[in-house]
């Protein structure tokens, strides 16, 4: 469950910007939160705003912190892979994320420059927070501080192996993962299971290949997938894959999607590729969003609306706000010009984005503006402009 | 982290203008910038509504007022059209009933009779004649009918400034559309 995130000094995020997916304040009955550790969380939360505005990089920075934390130690570039804004050596980048793992709240910040980390940190929350581990660069001896604090519960603690080597560029947890640290490798899986089509370079298409692996392998999803989608209008019965092996070695093997059409009590199969780019879009998406539902993690969409219609769009919103298909309390993050999804939801879960005159992405939710209430049509008063974040186009 | 922010976006107000032709909107779009940014907390959406009836200009308007909650919906016309003439209030009604508050007709005539008087020019009598005249004179200056780059140069801050002392329309169209108050 993520609580929190933040950034500044990352791609177009000149100024720290904060998203929030859960907040305090007495139990919401919409139906739109679940509520845990005495906060309201948000089951989604729109990103919305102009082409260009800076959407995607909010969530490279997210998808580049988790990719910090769980797998930098693999990465054996020396540059951490991302720009800070307009190359900006300025000042450091920050990022930062609170979120629930096993039970408890937690908060990691990282300060770094593209090379270098200065200062890493988790936290966990009791009365207050209190550090499981800080790392700090010290500039004179060239060297980091490691402290840790011991706690009383075994699960939480952190142990850092004495022969490990701490890169410049790696964070503690993953080069603690290397040494089967216990909860780090815990931690690590948690990450993972953050599901989506975004990584650290942006928006990364879903394989079909991939996909078609993942379903021959899960069988139970496969199932949930062909059901769902034999219930949305395409035309389709069910979907199965297949495993053939390749000639002439037949070593290789692939993975073929199909559909079932039944027309006039007669079956025919057909081959995913030659189903419509909506169909094929609706397949691949539910192999990140299906498992989120079922583990109740998080899913980071970014162009939630490419090829849907926006009934679609509005259906898989529809998915994660109620309890029946989303009972586990799964968190959909997306990003969608369709944007039908913003009369679904409350002002706290709608993060406008815009650039201003320097090309600075700036992010708020509008819940931060004044003289909004969520039973204004949200959807008619952005296409108007009432709330800003909508592009600025002049007449050709 | 989860601290509420004391900074408040505000709330702008929104007008949508529906203007007549193409020569049209490309001044009014020209007035919007020289008189509204980003930052301005009324956001205007020049809307290039077409040609044809007046009510035809009205009905596009109001269609896409129907599509978005502006603030605010006005449409610009010329005024040398008959139907205007004839049946203004009944237009007018009917226009309000659609959501679109006001219709501004430009005078005197037509759009290029009230440019040329805003450049200072000699007007006519008709809005061909206006239309020829603005042609001729600016035959040189322009690459297209009417490009923006043009109007730009040929109507500069300073020049509409000054007209607007004189030109009541002028100003009553500034006030009217770019700033929050009204």
């Amino acid at each position: 469950m993520l609580i929190s995130f933040s950034v500044k000094n990352f791609a177009s995020i000149k100024e720290k910007i904060t998203l929030q997916f859960a907040h305090m304040g007495k139990e919401e009955q919409s139906g739109l939160y679940f509520r845990e550790h005495d906060l309201n969380f948000s089951k989604a939360v729109l990103i919305a705003g102009g082409n260009g505005s800076g959407k995607t990089n909010i969530l490279k920075a997210l998808r580049f912190l988790i990719g910090f934390i769980s797998f930098s130690f693999y990465n054996k570039q020396p540059q951490l892979p991302y720009q800070t804004y307009f190359d900006d050596k300025s000042q450091l980048t920050e990022l930062e994320i609170e979120f629930v793992f096993e039970k408890h709240r937690y908060r990691y910040i990282l300060h770094c420059s593209p090379t270098t980390v200065f200062y890493e940190a988790l936290f966990i929350k009791k009365s207050s927070f209190n550090f499981i581990f800080k790392r700090t660069w010290d500039p004179q001896t060239e060297a980091y501080t490691i402290s840790k604090k011991n706690h009383s519960d075994p699960v939480i603690q952190f142990t850092w192996p004495r022969e490990a080597k701490l890169r410049n560029n790696a964070s503690l947890i993953s080069t603690a993962v290397q040494f089967n640290q216990d909860f780090s490798v815990r931690l690590k899986a948690y990450f993972e299971k953050y599901q989506g089509n975004v990584d650290f370079l942006g928006k990364v298409d879903f394989d079909l290949a991939d996909v078609s692996k993942f379903y021959f392998e899960n069988k139970d999803i496969k199932e949930q997938m062909s059901q769902l989608l034999s219930q949305l209008d395409l035309g389709l019965s069910a979907i199965d894959v297949v495993k053939l092996n390749t000639p002439p070695t037949e070593k290789q093997e692939v993975y073929i999607p199909y559909g079932t059409h039944i027309v006039a009590g007669k079956s025919f199969n057909l081959g995913l590729a030659v189903e419509s780019g909506g169909t094929r879009k609706l397949y691949t998406l539910c192999s990140a969003i299906l498992p989120a539902l079922i583990q109740g993690s998080v899913v980071i969409i970014d162009e939630l609306d490419a090829e849907l219609h926006p009934m679609m769009v509005e259906k898989i919103v529809q998915l994660f706000l109620s309890e029946r298909s989303n009972p586990h309390h799964a968190q959909l993050i997306f990003i969608s010009h369709c944007l039908q999804p913003l009369n679904m939801l409350d002002k706290e879960q709608i993060v406008l984005v815009e650039k201003d005159e320097t090309l600075n992405t700036s992010a708020w939710h509008l819940s931060d503006t004044e003289d909004v209430r969520n039973d204004q049509n949200f959807l008619k008063k952005y296409l108007s402009g009432t709330y800003g974040a909508v592009p600025h186009i002049g007449l050709i | 982290m989860l601290a509420k922010s004391n900074y408040k976006h505000k709330s702008n107000i929104t007008k949508l203008v529906g203007v007549e032709g193409e020569d049209g909107p490309i001044f009014i779009e020209h007035l919007k910038n020289l008189y509204t940014n980003r930052k301005s907390l009324v956001q205007v959406t020049v809307y290039p509504a077409g040609g044809g009836s007046v009510q035809d200009i009205i009905n596009r308007t109001a269609k896409k007022f129907a599509m978005a909650d502006y603030s605010q919906g006005f449409c610009i016309i010329d005024d040398d059209r008959d139907e205007w003439k004839r049946w203004q209030g009944k237009i007018k009604n009917d226009a309000t009933e659609k959501g679109i508050q006001e219709i501004i007709a430009l005078q005197p005539i037509c759009l290029e009779c009230f440019l040329l008087g805003l450049l200072n020019e000699k007007t006519c009598n008709s809005s061909k004649d206006c239309k020829s005249a603005f042609k001729r004179i600016f035959k040189t200056e322009r690459k297209v009918d009417f490009d923006n780059q043009f109007i730009a140069r040929r109507f500069p801050k300073q020049l509409i400034e000054q007209q607007r002392k004189k030109n009541q329309l002028l100003d009553y169209i500034i006030k009217t559309l770019f700033e929050r108050g009204i």
